[in-house]
């Protein structure tokens, strides 16, 4: 018989079930509090996901697909509404079961969470245990009225399962509040929901004649994976689209500030534009080409309306990074505020989700990454963020050609072979590229066909390989005429120069 | 655990402390660090080209620095790139010219036209003869390589090069030989933590310095390889 502050088994089960699931919610709410703490749910999942043999994995996967990890939280939560009303029925008559019960489940969470790291990753977890038992705790004294009211009344019936289901309630709103929380700490789940509208007038896919099939060759596009990244972000900024505005103000005739549906809205465009870092040393590897998709940076600008005397355009990132162009910039080329690269939402690392692109200025003074407001300001006013640090407050692009193949270091057997590279030059585009093998004069190598002038070419040259040691120089010549330079410069403070000069061995196998 | 939390939290603060420190460094001297930066990188490119025009011979002072630790000295106290505000760690070629007892490596690299094989490669392990190992070189033998930038400089900078991975002291102490960038074969031998490279020619003095792409060692002799023996 069931006596003082015990439930009959019925109500007990559901009593338990509602105890646990305000548990979870509570739970959820706690990981949204700090970015290390975990939610007891995703961390059992993830734990279970890490240490289960394969052959579970596997069929997890096989039978799932992507959807694994979302059927493995639903079967958590199933496991745990079947298992909460078979415990509330002990914990009815006995009182150390509940106790025990919500240890368990802490213990559970607590070490999925730590996962050999630490102990205080599993604060939600405890909390949550701690609430469920609380909230037990409070059930089994709201039903105290019930038990020991002579008739079973059913005002108090009422009164228990209206206790139950407030705290069912109150879990699931902790719940999604601790899910928004955490979003917070992430954007991936915000990248992984934006749709992006297609651009009004959607470029045609580069003719096959723009590339060269050279095994080593960089491509034309370059995988947003491969893409360089070089920024002064310690962690990458989390940014979720729609916690995101740009605001547009300093020297304008109307600053404004929209979000990111309404940048959508503005109309969407796509462009060919090859990045360059003013890092990047002669033959260097900060460089690639992406199709990009987003606003044309004029039309951001003549919403505001510029005043006649701002010369700068300074774009800041979330985290206060600053970069500052000239306004002509904005209107003599193609520059764009980018949501997309390579067709897909620009990755965390590359701004998501918004960031500059200008075409002919090197990235540190053009290409803010999580950009999030762009002011208009004068050069004699305000100073960007490396301009202290010993770079140029003007930074165009110098003409570069580059050797991908053969690699450096690659040695090579005698006989026909193919050398192979990218030129660039933004925004003038490339018209020439030349190779000199050791003493010999310059050749002109062959050109893929160029996509526009804001992008890199590619080029090849065939070359008879003989024994030795062998200096293989390239320049380019730009699309005005100007031969690349010849004279080193260092990359502090405006980019490096020089003809890239590799050396190659070339050996038979037999020496 | 959670000691092992404290642990990490007091590692974070170091190495957070580090950072601040870095960066404080220019923003607390903000243009007069800048100028000496960009001074000191000019310079040094500067005086390499001068030297490349002129003879090679290292600076007196530089070539005089010798043993072990004041090696480990004037790297240190050298022009350090840590202390300026980098976007980018450098590669091998640039790091060695600001580092102040490579300089005649550095003439000898930019003449021979290396510069940019050793930027650019991915990974490489480099032996780097000090000044002082340059200083100890017969002055017709260092004018004749120089004479001959791309065959003789070449191939015995070359001999002192590994191309497709980093390899620490540790690592090499484990070996035997290694090809050379130049496909000549390096004998290694070690003998308690001295490792001996070239068949008895080097001995590495400072090993282990990091670049953005080569693990260098400074070595101090300037060693010959098989081809021009």
């Amino acid at each position: 018989m069931p006596t003082d502050h015990t439930l009959h088994r019925g109500p007990a089960s559901l009593g338990f079930l509602a105890a646990a699931a305000a548990a979870l919610g509570v739970g959820e709410l706690a990981a949204g509090a700090v970015e290390s703490w975990r939610s007891p749910v995703q961390a059992v999942a993830e734990t279970f996901i890490d240490r289960a043999p394969e052959p579970v994995t596997k069929f997890g996967i096989e039978t799932f697909g992507t959807n694994d990890k979302a059927a493995l939280v639903i079967g958590i939560l199933v496991t745990i509404a079947l298992v909460a009303p078979l415990v509330g029925r002990f914990a009815a008559t006995r009182r150390l079961i509940a106790p025990v019960g919500f240890g368990v489940f802490g213990a559970v969470g607590l070490f999925a969470s730590a996962d050999g790291a630490s102990l205080l990753h599993g604060i939600p977890s405890v909390v949550a245990a701690l609430a469920g038992f609380g909230i037990w705790q409070v059930l089994v004294r709201l039903s105290a009225a019930e038990s020991t009211a002579s008739d079973a009344s059913v005002l108090d019936r009422r009164r228990f399962l209206l206790g139950a289901t407030s705290f069912v309630a109150v879990g699931a709103v902790a719940a999604s509040a601790g899910r928004a929380l955490r979003r917070r700490f992430s954007a991936v789940a915000s990248r992984a929901a934006v749709m992006l509208p297609g651009a009004k007038d959607p470029l045609p896919p580069a003719p096959a004649s723009a590339s060269f099939d050279v095994d080593g060759l960089a491509s034309l596009y370059t995988p947003n994976r491969d893409f360089y990244r070089i920024d002064t972000a310690l962690t990458v900024p989390q940014v979720p689209a729609e916690d995101w505005t740009l605001r547009l103000h300093g020297m304008v005739d109307e600053p404004y500030e929209i979000d990111f549906d309404e940048l959508l809205s503005m109309g969407l465009v796509e462009r060919d534009i090859t990045l360059t870092c003013v890092s990047n040393e002669v033959g260097g590897e900060l460089v690639g080409n992406a199709r990009w998709l987003g606003v044309p940076l004029r039309d951001v600008l003549d919403r505001a309306g510029v005043a006649d005397d701002a010369d700068q355009i300074v774009g800041r990132a979330v985290d206060g990074y600053t970069c500052g162009f000239p306004v002509e910039a904005a209107y003599d080329r193609e520059a764009i505020v980018a949501v997309g690269m390579n067709g897909e939402p620009l990755p965390l690392s590359h701004g998501f989700p918004a960031r500059l692109v200008t075409p002919g200025l090197y990235g540190y003074v053009s290409a803010t990454k999580w950009l999030t407001e762009i002011e208009l300001t004068r050069f004699d006013t305000f100073e960007q963020y490396w301009v202290p640090r010993g770079y140029s407050e003007m930074a165009p692009i110098k003409t570069m050609s580059r050797i991908d193949v053969p690699s450096t270091g690659e040695t090579l057997e005698p006989g026909e072979t193919t050398l192979a590279g990218v030129a660039w030059s933004q925004p003038q585009g490339i018209s020439k590229v030349e190779v000199k093998i050791d003493d010999q004069a310059f050749a002109e190598a062959e050109l893929a066909e160029a996509l526009n002038e804001n992008t890199w070419r590619q080029w090849r040259f065939p070359w008879t390989a003989t024994e030795g040691n062998h200096r293989i120089t390239v320049r380019a010549t730009d699309g005005d005429g100007n031969v690349q330079t010849e004279e080193r410069a260092p990359i502090r403070p405006d980019g490096a120069t020089g003809w890239q000069e590799l050396l190659v061995v070339v050996r038979g196998s037999s020496s | 655990m959670s000691r092992n939390r404290i642990l990490r939290m007091l590692g974070m603060l170091f190495a957070l402390t580090l950072f601040v420190a870095a960066c404080g460094d220019d923003d607390d001297s903000d243009t007069a660090s800048e100028d000496t930066a960009a001074d000191d990188s000019s310079d040094t490119t500067e005086d390499t080209t001068d030297e490349t025009t002129g003879d090679a011979e290292a600076p007196a002072d530089s070539a005089s620095i010798c043993d072990t630790e004041a090696l480990v000295n004037a790297v240190e106290s050298g022009p350090d790139e840590g202390t300026l505000d980098g976007m980018t760690d450098d590669p091998v070629g640039t790091a060695a010219s600001n580092n102040p007892v490579l300089t005649t490596l550095v003439t000898a690299v930019s003449e021979a036209g290396l510069v940019d094989t050793l930027n650019d490669a991915e990974a490489l392990t480099v032996f780097a003869p000090t000044d002082c190992a340059f200083s100890n070189v017969p002055q017709e033998t260092l004018d004749a390589a120089l004479a001959d930038p791309e065959g003789l400089l070449t191939s015995v900078l070359g001999f002192h090069v590994i191309a497709g991975e980093q390899l620490s002291a540790e690592d090499l102490a484990g070996m035997s030989e290694l090809e050379t960038f130049t496909g000549e074969t390096l004998e290694i031998s070690a003998e308690g933590d001295t490792v001996t490279v070239g068949g008895g020619q080097a001995t590495v003095q400072v090993p282990d310095i990091q670049t953005a792409n080569a693990t260098v060692h400074l070595i101090d002799a300037v060693m010959l390889p098989p081809s021009a023996q």
